[in-house]
């Protein structure tokens, strides 16, 4: 019998980190390194929404959406306005956090899947509003954004901004979930109604929380934005909504480590499944089903069962 | 001795059917009050109002000289009223110094000082292992945490429903000694609604009767016990068995 130390915790982390460091550096193809920040920001998606749905147990259907508020947001502002697109991206984090705070008001205090619902409303909404109003986001066809570093020819510097937003992401749901507070999250999670019993003023956990996500969510999404140089209504669409969740559920649905695993490997399975085109949401939609079913914890989860034995 | 809760002239009804009618009842410092009635009576209804989780149509319910009525359950919990489920609301994911950690935040900010407290409630209720996860536990423990919780957020009063349901009578005798001493120790008022009489009858300083949404008797263990209308209502002619007095 021997416990884990916090260093063989904290070991394969950190090993993985500094793998994710130095990995721009062998693999020098930019095309991988290009798939691998956009895995990274799938990751950071999957992070958010894992919060709300694995540890508050609220599914929210609006996380493209969000990721795609900040996208135009971002771009409009720095199209409009003139600004740098680093000064647009904490605009779109901004705007995220108005919208998210004005759905959870309305929406957390309901019970069960009335949420999962207006955020369903609220996500379709929207992609109707930005596709509709042409002359401000010339619809389907998409907002044309400046990159985040002008006159730069290699994804590289993409690559380690995204990489720092994820794992700035991961500590500050870290932090968030073991103080005080995260406890009551738990609680919430848990039983609604104990916690509530119990002196914890539940909406009010619920909405910081989705606001906190939200708001994350869409500063990804100005950043997505700003590295693809299109922001179009498919940033928040339904398949891209999708495809966090399996990113979520087969990594790891509840557990820190999951939706980043997840995220980063989906990522590059699907750029080898590219010739399936839009086939590949049937594949994942497997995927979940089979993780449902065989692999409850997901990948992460099972590994951990399987390595620690619990 | 100071009156530490006031029902005044409460009710509620569902559609159409009144399950609190017109219903006063008090508790006072240091008080265990068993609350009983038959099945419908109104008395979880009852725990509901007073706790918030449900707000009365007509009628205040006053708590230490404070009209409560219509404030959320969170707010009531902070103020001082402290409740345990019925069907019971564990945190299945949860270890049980987590669980009851969660009630002590109610009135400390430091998560440090939470896991102390939440080790003395542990402690004084002789629950073992506190790292097990709450999933795993058996009945009697899980309503051990229940009360725990409910504990660790340090009421004034505390609602506690339906405990002993289900337990056996060397549990019901535990549960019994444990609740004199919570009010002894903690200096709380206690409601007590249960069906399992040896417990009720055994704990109570007073006795209120419920049936159908109204107070039909209330007074010492013994003297309820031999009033004719809770008799008639409630125990119907089991009652000799039941409480073990000669009507």
């Amino acid at each position: 019998m021997f416990k884990i130390s916090l260093s063989q915790r904290s070991a394969p982390i950190l090993l993985a980190i500094v793998f994710l460091l130095v990995l721009p550096l062998v693999v020098r193809q930019e095309y991988w390194i290009y798939v691998m920040t956009v895995g990274f920001y799938y990751a950071i998606l999957a992070s958010t929404w894992n919060v709300m749905a694995g540890f508050l147990g609220r599914v929210s259907f609006a996380h493209a959406a969000f990721a795609a508020i900040g996208a135009y947001a971002s771009a409009l502002s720095v199209l409009h306005l003139g600004i740098p697109p680093v000064v647009g991206m904490f605009i779109g984090m901004a705007a995220g956090a108005v919208f998210s705070l004005f759905i959870g008001y309305l929406s957390l205090r309901l019970r069960g899947v009335y949420f999962t619902l207006s955020t369903l409303a609220f996500a379709e909404i929207f992609r109707i509003v930005v596709t509709v109003e042409y002359e401000y986001t010339r619809g389907s066809l998409g907002l044309e954004t400046p990159g985040l570093i002008g006159g730069t020819l290699t994804y590289v510097p993409y690559y380690y901004i995204a990489l720092a937003i994820l794992l700035g992401t991961i500590f500050s749901i870290y932090v968030i979930l073991n103080s005080a507070f995260g406890l009551k999250i738990k609680a919430v999670g848990n039983s609604e109604e104990a916690a509530e019993a119990l002196g914890i003023n539940t909406a009010k956990v619920k909405v910081i929380m989705f606001m906190f996500t939200s708001a994350i969510t869409s500063f990804a999404g100005a950043f997505y934005g700003h590295l693809v140089g299109l922001v179009s209504p498919e940033i928040g669409a339904f398949d891209q909504l999708a495809l966090v969740i399996a990113m979520t559920v087969v990594g790891g649905l509840g557990t820190l480590p999951g939706p980043v695993i997840g995220a980063l490997l989906l990522e590059v399975v699907s750029e080898y499944l590219r010739e399936f085109g839009i086939f590949r949401l049937l594949i994942f939609a497997g995927l979940i089903i089979v993780t449902l079913r065989f692999f409850r914890r997901g990948i992460y989860g099972t590994l951990k069962q399987v390595i620690f034995g619990g | 001795m100071r009156t530490v809760l006031e029902v005044r002239s409460v009710t509620k009804s569902f559609g159409g059917l009144i399950a609190v009618n017109n219903f006063s009842m008090d508790v006072r410092e240091r008080e265990i009050v068993g609350l009983i009635g038959p099945n419908g009576a109104g008395k979880t209804t009852l725990l509901n109002l007073i706790t918030g989780f449900l707000k009365p149509d007509k009628g205040k319910i006053i708590f230490m000289g404070e009209d409560i009525t219509g404030l959320p359950p969170h707010k009531i919990c902070i103020k001082g009223i402290a409740r345990t489920f019925q069907l019971i609301k564990p945190f299945p994911k949860l270890s049980i110094l987590d669980a009851i950690a969660v009630g002590v935040l109610a009135r400390v900010r430091s998560k440090v000082e939470a896991y102390k407290r939440a080790q003395e409630v542990i402690k004084f209720l002789g629950l073992k292992d506190p790292h097990r996860l709450c999933e795993s536990l058996n009945v009697v423990e899980e309503k051990l945490v229940e009360l725990g919780r409910a504990l660790a957020t340090k009421p004034k009063l505390l609602l506690i429903d339906e405990i002993a349901a289900g337990l056996r009578p060397n549990e019901v005798e535990f549960i019994k000694k444990a609740i004199r001493t919570i009010r002894d120790e903690y200096n709380m008022s206690i409601i007590v609604v249960e069906h399992v009489m040896p417990l009720v009858m055994g704990v109570s300083d007073r006795v209120v009767v419920m049936s159908s949404g109204s107070k039909i008797a209330e007074g010492k263990p013994e003297e309820v016990a031999s009033n004719p209308k809770v008799i008639s209502i409630y125990l119907g002619e089991r009652r000799g068995k039941m409480l073990g007095v000669k009507a």
